[in-house]
């Protein structure tokens, strides 16, 4: 028995609403240019040549070129594999480790809740960025220990969405009747809980894997993600931004390419909760 | 009112060969007419109409400033606040570089004893510190003596301080107080450049007033209030993140400077600098180095000068030979042949100067590219790397790491090596750092290689003796910028230690120049054939100032990064 539409029925969009078929755009376009790069990107990205550096944008060259004349294009669409790398890895990160949790405290509730929703506070008191970085000076600046900051952020955030979930489901009937028959409690939380929270998982997921990209941008700007010659937007923005009156392409472009994939993955986490909003999706 | 001097120029003109002409007529003498044609030159030069707030405003880098102690300088900006509120011994001419007629700043004269080991200086009497602060009320401050200058270098050295540059004057043995204004350095060798080195503000040579750094505790840096020096402009006001206000020292021993306030703005945004340099709110701005900037910036404000000075930062890759596989000699030659001069000629442009051995061109003593043998070049050669890679068993490569300034002349260099390596399958991962810890993790030894950019006294010896002396080995208690470890490794391979000291230590004791100068040849070509480093190039300064700001003199150049400011004025505009 579900009280929740199947999580796996939220896929089907209603069309009908602009923003979902743009954000559902955005992302199919993100992703395939994630998979696709090697086709799609018209130079090597990491290809110096520094006679054309800093070159406006051209026929050439449609986004300029770089401090070392490596193709903006290029490293634009490179750059689309770590922005998606590091928001699904890190979602993914918090997302299994938070809803364990989370799933735990909201069934068994009792001292084991309490001290997890100790730790949720204190987490969640710090700014997602703030932590990241916290979490980044001990394992050192690189692009891993960006993904995992970013889900060791996503954790306590997984766990309140879960845990509140749970407790919701726990409280009707039919959860007291397969207790009633003697299932195990992995079981009915695996087979009987889960499902049903599956849903709200998703929708906070995708806005979620949106947050992760700009925060991946935010430690690259700062030198705690990626690290040289990785085509990061952050990174391509924190050195263009010594030249943005001069050259301003050069920090523009993936500003733009940030911007635009951010607000993909929102149209698209804002279909997810409209369709499955009783209210709103009748 | 320059332009109103132009404006009149062909009457000037005429008027001068009008009374040339009469002159020619009624035989007066020559030296009348050579008189006054000066001081009619001179009435107009100095008739240039003076703004009425004479105030400059420097354009500077960093965010904010922790100290001006300057035995604590490591940043720019230290330099320049610095450059203006201190004194030092000696300096090479207002607004020059030229090293080889310095003249007394402080010191009135000096003499060279036992060969060079002793120098004794004398002071200019009558000079006082800054008055009119929390440590010297006006009018009280006491006069400079050799006392100070006793304290000012034993503070230096004393490693209780833990002034960062203590090891720079590792050469002054003792010091004896003559009298009130005569100070005697005893040097532990024969130092035939004391004098210059005196000369760079940025070598933390400041003389303090050892009443003043009484006052305080003998360890750490000194507060702003203890900010007192000799020198044309004193420490007015601080202002966090904003900036540091200098005003005019009216008691000034050369005669109190034209300008009444100058104000270091801290920008380190460099759109934010430049645009309010295009805008007119900064007075000086300090540039970067980077041929496209200084292009854009010469087109978009026509109107102001931008300088570009010759003696610049003296680039080069030192390889750390403590470091596997670094300690091969194969390996080193490899990564050298590696490395493409023509791409930072591409990059760097107009600011750039070719250096080819491991001290600047421009510095006297340094071997000239026509001066070494073709191999010593390393020019690139991408097939004989990768061969010498395979020669020395990693024909597959290998990972070497570093940390990298995010600095523009750092990172950009550090990501240029990064694909020359590429290209004969070395991997180099570079961390960036912030430039503090950058300077911090190189001196620890945390790097497989160091790209460090100097300037330094212009003689090879400043550089030799920094970078390439044994006691200069980075981690030892003398230790200053020896990244590469020579004089404490085997180089080349054959079981014995290779070093340079000899050559860097007789050379200080040698008095003919011809000889001095084969000495450092001889220490930069052994350097080389052991491809202990990969010299890259010299990245010259580049100040900008408006047209209004007039320096009082014919700017040939400066050690520090900032105009000279005690003849200077501002002209309405």
């Amino acid at each position: 028995m579900t009280t929740h539409k199947s999580w796996f029925a939220i896929i089907r969009l209603n069309f009908s609403d602009t923003g979902s078929i743009i954000g559902v755009g955005i992302v199919g376009l993100i992703v395939l240019l994630a998979i696709c790069a090697p086709l799609v990107a018209p130079y090597d990205p990491y290809l110096h040549d520094t006679i054309i550096r800093m070159q406006p944008p051209s026929a050439e060259h449609w986004f300029g070129t770089d401090q070392f004349g490596r193709d903006i294009l290029s490293r634009l669409v490179y750059g689309t594999r770590i922005s998606l790398y590091v928001g699904i890895v890190s979602v993914i990160i918090g997302g299994v480790i938070g809803t364990a949790i989370g799933l735990a405290a909201g069934y068994f509730r009792g001292w084991f809740d309490s001290i997890v929703g100790w730790f949720t506070d204190v987490m969640m008191s710090f700014p997602t960025e703030v932590l990241a970085i916290i979490v980044i000076i001990g394992l050192g600046a690189s692009s891993t220990s960006a993904v995992i900051a970013i889900g060791v952020v996503f954790i306590s955030r997984y766990i309140r969405l879960i845990r509140a979930a749970t407790m919701t489901i726990t409280s009707h009937a039919y959860i007291d009747a397969v207790n009633v028959i003697g299932q195990s409690h992995i079981k009915i939380m695996l087979r009987h809980i889960l499902p049903n929270i599956m849903s709200d998982t998703i929708i906070m997921t995708s806005l979620w894997i949106a947050t992760a990209i700009r925060t991946e941008t935010v430690l690259s700007f700062l030198g705690l993600g990626a690290q040289p010659p990785e085509p990061s937007w952050g990174v391509m923005i924190r050195d263009g931004l010594g030249s943005l009156i001069f050259a301003p392409w050069l920090a523009i472009v993936p500003g733009i390419a940030i911007f635009i994939t951010v607000l993909g993955f929102n149209l698209l986490g804002d279909s997810f909760r409209d369709y499955t909003d009783p209210k709103l999706n009748r | 009112m320059s332009d109103c001097i132009k404006k009149y120029t062909f009457f000037i003109y005429l008027l001068i060969i009008f009374f040339i002409a009469v002159e020619l007529m009624s035989n007066f003498s020559i030296a009348f007419f050579v008189i006054f044609t000066l001081l009619v030159g001179n009435t107009f030069a100095n008739s240039a109409k003076l703004a009425d707030e004479q105030k400059i405003v420097i354009g500077g880098v960093g965010s904010d400033i922790k100290t001006l102690d300057p035995m604590f300088q490591t940043e720019t900006m230290n330099d320049v606040i610095n450059h203006y509120i201190y004194s030092y011994l000696t300096q090479s001419p207002y607004g020059t570089m030229d090293f080889e007629n310095i003249e007394g700043d402080l010191a009135d004269s000096w003499e060279v004893l036992d060969d060079g080991r002793i120098w004794i200086f004398k002071l200019k009497q009558g000079v006082h510190f800054h008055d009119g602060n929390e440590i010297f009320a006006e009018g009280e401050a006491p006069e400079l003596t050799s006392e100070d200058v006793k304290y000012s270098f034993e503070r230096l050295k004393d490693p209780e301080v833990g002034s960062p540059h203590a090891g720079e004057y590792n050469v002054i043995d003792s010091m004896d107080i003559i009298d009130r204004y005569t100070i005697q350095f005893n040097l532990n060798a024969p130092y035939a450049f004391f004098g210059q080195i005196q000369t760079y503000d940025f070598k933390a040579g400041a003389i303090i007033s050892k009443v003043a750094a009484e006052k305080m505790a003998k360890k750490g840096n000194w507060g702003f209030e203890y900010t007192i020096g000799t020198g044309p402009f004193q420490f007015h006001e601080y202002v966090p993140k904003e900036k540091v206000v200098l005003k005019r020292n009216e008691d000034y021993f050369k005669g109190a400077p034209i300008l009444e306030t100058v104000e270091y703005r801290f920008m380190p945004d460099l759109n934010s600098r430049t645009l309010a340099f295009i805008a007119g709110d900064i007075d000086t701005i300090y540039g970067v180095r980077d041929p496209i900037w200084v292009k854009n910036i010469k087109a978009a404000h026509h109107e102001a000068t931008i300088d570009a000075v010759p003696l610049g930062s003296g680039g080069v890759l030192h390889y750390n030979m403590t470091v596997k596989p670094l300690d091969s000699l194969l390996v080193r030659k490899a990564l050298s042949l590696a490395i493409c001069r023509e791409t930072f000629a591409n990059i760097f442009g107009s600011v750039r100067i070719e250096q080819t051995s491991i001290v600047p061109g421009s510095y006297e003593g340094a071997l000239q590219k026509d001066q070494m043998p073709e191999k010593l070049l390393y020019r690139c050669d991408l097939v004989k790397a990768k061969d010498l890679l395979k020669k020395a068993g990693y024909a597959d490569g290998f990972t070497i790491k570093a940390y990298s300034s995010p600095r523009p002349t750092y990172k950009n260099v550090y990501i240029v090596l990064q694909d020359a390596w590429r290209k004969i399958g070395v991997k180099f991962e570079i961390i960036l750092v912030d430039h503090t810890a950058y300077i911090t993790k190189v001196k620890s030894n945390e790097n497989d290689v160091v790209v460090y950019s100097a300037d330094r006294t212009p003689v090879a010896d400043s550089y030799l003796s920094e970078f390439w002396h044994s006691s200069a080995i980075v981690g030892k208690k003398t230790g200053q910028k020896n990244f590469s470890h020579y004089g404490d490794v085997d180089a080349d391979g054959d079981g014995k230690i290779d070093s340079v000291d000899l050559y860097i230590e007789k050379a200080r004791m040698e008095i003919d120049p011809a000889v001095r100068r084969k000495l450092w040849g001889q220490a930069q070509l052994q350097i080389l054939e052991h491809a202990a480093a990969k010299p890259l190039h010299v990245l010259i300064k580049v100040l900008g100032r408006q047209k209004w700001v007039d320096l009082g003199v014919d700017f040939k150049g400066t050690m520090s990064w900032t105009y000279p400011l005690e003849k200077a004025r501002i002209l309405a505009h």
